[in-house]
């Protein structure tokens, strides 16, 4: 088992429960029994971030939960408390709209804003002085290979560029720490492989780079995730019960798995996980 | 399958030159029928009668005439494009939308009962023209924009969420700025709704003058060809209006179409 340890926690959820229009969506999340807490970890020698899964059937309240993390929406019961960044003195705050990254599936852009525009009003929105803006923008431009289309606007990209263009927004919002819905759905092999070097690029960048995506590829989840959550319904005398929940939670680094070569007790981990949202 | 063939299937995809070809020659057989083969006596006036008319309008101040109509048009949609953003985007606070989605409803209702109490209000000639209109068109506008604005995504405003931005800044960023072309959309659609009110409008108060004003004037006179071509004015300047109006829809970068 590879070394690591647990420094400090980046995110704990705590018995948060969603209604939407009456409707219980969340149930739970984050227990005693069943605790949700991202950690930061580290590994002797390297930069090493945190690439949580979230996985369960769909309507099982996967992108309700991210919105919840992000900050876009409150919980109905519950907390979600992060570091307090701003005051730097290791105290937690709840979780706002801005505090955490959120890439959404469409990769949503501004309609008539072109790629420059659109991350000028990113940077602006990061509180990068004004003095420092272009060379951000000009730095993600190139490293994330945009310059030629800086000048282009949203119905002139392709599909790859805009989920790009969508990613470094957040990046440059939200620094490090950053929730991915669905970020291989609908994808062919060349874009998926773009989406996990997104991904490394992010948890290598800095011990706090920490990831949470959503998938119903349970192969890349364990491939890529240190720690997955499975969402979906309790049964109670064999009836759902309302709500989403995390019915179970893998810890790939206790297991042993997480930073290896995708094999066989990868492979069972897929089946068993398989299994779980199956009968959920 | 052979051109003739697919001119006349439906479903098929054609190239728009030949739609340009097909509308040309259609254009010219209506005017060569109009022409030639308007059979007389006839309260119809043949092309030559309405060209005729045309000349003898413009050299008695057409020019004049589309000036005024133009300048009405013009501000009573400035006016109205102004108070009805207003009350359209107002209706993304919660304490307006009431208020904005019972002026949707007051388009059902005919301004024409309220044209002696404006008229007395305003003090009647191109206040009450350009009064008349603004509500008339404002009631159109404030429908069209608010089913707009219903139709934004959510995704668009927890983009902007998520990276910081304060819900006042949303509705300027993403509700108003980023479609702002839509506003554009929504005055040209209605557009001929608003000309059929300027004639009417025109009509109560002539000394303005306005095609309206003309037309009415000439409709008693029993001048069909002068009639006709009054008409044929108003028809050519509200197809300019309209594709100049079209054109600037598509000058915006979400409607332009790439490659």
């Amino acid at each position: 088992m590879e070394e690591f340890k647990r420094v400090s926690s980046l995110l704990t959820i705590e018995g948060v429960s969603k209604r939407i229009h009456g409707k219980l969506i969340l149930r739970d999340i984050g227990t005693k029994e069943s605790p949700f807490v991202i950690h930061d970890i580290n590994r002797p020698n390297r930069i090493q971030g945190q690439t949580v899964a979230v996985v369960g059937a769909s309507g099982s309240g996967k992108s309700t939960l991210f919105k919840l993390i992000a900050g876009i929406y409150p919980p109905t019961t519950g907390t979600i408390i992060i570091p307090d960044e701003e005051k730097n003195n290791g105290s937690f705050k709840e979780v706002e709209g801005g505090d955490i990254g959120f890439v959404q599936q469409s990769y949503p852009l501004s309609r008539n804003q072109t790629v420059q525009e659109m991350l000028h009003d990113a940077a602006k929105q990061g509180k990068i002085p004004k003095s420092e803006r272009q060379h951000v923008v000009d730095s993600y431009l190139e490293t994330w290979n945009l310059k030629d289309q800086r000048y282009l606007s949203k119905n002139q990209l392709s599909g790859g560029q805009k989920q790009r263009v969508a990613i470094i927004e957040q990046i440059i919002c939200s620094h490090h720490f950053m929730i991915f819905d669905e970020p291989f759905s609908g994808l062919d092999v060349r874009n998926i492989d773009d989406v996990k070097n997104t991904f490394e690029k992010i948890t290598t960048t800095s011990d706090l780079g920490t990831i949470i995506f959503s998938t119903h590829d349970i192969h890349l989840a364990v491939e890529l995730a240190d720690l997955i959550y499975v969402i979906g319904f309790e049964k109670e005398k064999g009836v759902c019960k309302p709500g989403g929940t995390v019915i179970k939670s893998f810890d790939l680094m206790e297991m042993g798995l997480a930073w290896k070569e995708y094999g066989a007790p990868h492979r069972e981990l897929n089946a068993q996980i398989q299994k779980l949202i199956k009968d959920s | 399958m052979k051109t003739i063939e697919k001119v006349f299937t439906p479903l098929v995809e054609v190239r728009k030159s030949m739609i340009w070809t097909i509308g040309s020659i259609q254009l010219c057989v209506l005017l060569f029928t109009w022409a030639y083969l308007v059979p007389k006596p006839s309260f119809f006036p043949t092309l030559g009668e309405v060209l005729k008319a045309w000349g003898d309008l413009w050299d008695h101040g057409l020019f004049f005439h589309i000036l005024a109509t133009l300048t009405i048009c013009g501000i009573a949609t400035v006016i109205s494009i102004i108070i009805s953003s207003a009350i359209a985007y107002s209706t993304r606070i919660p304490f307006f939308r009431p208020i904005g989605y019972l002026f949707t409803k007051l388009r059902y209702n005919p301004i024409q009962g309220f044209t002696l109490f404006l008229a007395m209000t305003t003090g009647g000639g191109r206040n009450l023209q350009v009064t008349l209109l603004v509500i008339f068109m404002s009631f159109y506008f404030i429908s069209a924009l608010i089913s707009i604005l219903d139709e934004i995504p959510e995704e668009d405003i927890i983009r902007r969420k998520a990276e910081r931005m304060s819900n006042w800044k949303i509705l300027w960023k993403v509700v108003i700025v980023d479609r702002l072309d839509y506003l554009i959309e929504v005055i040209r659609l209605n557009l001929s709704m608003t000309f059929m009110m300027i004639v009417s409008v025109e009509a109560m108060d002539k000394s303005q003058g306005g095609l309206g004003a003309l037309l009415v004037d000439t409709n008693r006179g029993l001048n069909f060809p002068k009639v006709f071509a009054l008409q044929l004015t108003i028809l050519i300047l509200g197809i300019g209006l309209d594709e100049a109006l079209k054109s600037l829809f598509k000058s915006f970068p979400a409607n332009k179409k790439y490659e």
